[in-house]
């Protein structure tokens, strides 16, 4: 996928999406897709978001629920940002700055488990499971309301794209 | 004529896409392939999801070649739901139009397993794939 966790060379402009990214603030900014799906940060949890329930994100009309797709990207998303946390975490740890850098998705499994309920916002939260060198394994999960019934969950392997040290900061990244 | 208006019309019909909300949203459509319809998808900026480099969003790329699979078997006339899908995700998938070939590798009476293999510019150095299983609905 798309999610960044890196390092603020410097200020940017007040810019939205981008500002967010070169925070590195992955928690508080939006992918162009996430934006136009409607996804919501939900304040107290830093590795869930929320689907809210859209007309034009229904998958089957038989059925009236949110797509599987709209789930797999709102998991894809929110691997992402355990993923962030993950990095930011090893990188306080070490007693270092987080590496300017990105990640890429490898693989990513999604299990439906139920459908979701028609007309139901859809909330997907995920946890980083391993974070071994430059490859971190995550898992996720959706559902409405209750965590212990979920509709899907998810189980990925990202690839950690790291900025060689002392390599400079494209200025595009600046925008 | 326009590419434009040369890519509508080779546009086929398929029930699932045109009834389907998100397939709508996404603006997947058909159009007749090799081996049996291939499903695409315009760039839209909507669709990013790293806006650095730029690249299409995971959740894109998973949501257009799973729903490449429904339609593929939609076409065969079988109403799915999906059971479990994995993508791999073989190269950066670009602001360009994106192409997906489904092929089903069993169709059962209560599942089907597709493969689905999607491309950019280039037919043979594939952008991501798909294995899935889905439940045949009717």
């Amino acid at each position: 996928m798309s999610d960044e966790s890196r390092t603020a060379p410097d200020t940017a402009p007040a810019q939205e999406p981008m500002s967010d990214i070169v925070r590195g603030d992955l928690a508080a900014r939006g992918t162009a897709l996430s934006i136009a799906l409607g996804f919501e940060t939900l304040g107290d949890r830093p590795c869930a978001m929320r689907a809210p329930f859209r007309a034009d994100l229904i998958g089957d009309p038989a059925e009236g629920a949110i797509a599987g797709g709209v789930i797999f990207a709102l998991l894809d998303q929110t691997c992402g940002m355990a993923i962030s946390h993950a990095l930011r975490d090893r990188a306080a740890a070490e007693g270092r700055e987080l590496r300017p850098g990105g990640m890429a998705t490898l693989d990513f499994r999604l299990d439906h488990i139920r459908p979701p309920r028609p007309v139901a916002s859809v909330i997907g939260e995920a946890e980083c499971l391993n974070l071994a060198g430059d490859v971190a394994v995550v898992r996720g999960w959706a559902y409405e309301d209750d965590r212990s019934d979920p509709i899907a969950a998810a189980q990925a392997a990202f690839m950690i794209t790291n900025l060689p040290p002392g390599a400079a900061i494209p200025p595009e990244w600046r925008a | 004529m326009s590419e434009a208006a040369q890519s509508a019309d080779r546009t086929m019909a398929s029930a699932l896409l045109d009834a389907w909300p998100y397939a709508r949203f996404l603006g997947v459509r058909l159009e007749p392939g090799e081996a049996g319809p291939t499903a695409v998808l315009p760039f839209d900026p909507k669709l990013i999801g790293n806006p650095i480099l730029p690249a299409l969003h995971g959740g894109v790329v998973a949501s257009f070649l799973e729903l490449a699979a429904l339609a593929r078997l939609d076409h065969e006339g079988r109403r799915a739901r999906t059971i479990d899908i994995t993508v791999d995700y073989l190269r950066p998938a670009r602001p360009v139009t994106f192409y997906a070939e489904a092929r089903i590798l069993k169709l059962g009476r209560r599942a089907a397993n597709l493969a689905v293999e999607a491309w950019q510019e280039d037919r043979n150095s594939p952008v991501a794939a798909l294995r899935g299983h889905f439940m045949i609905l009717g």
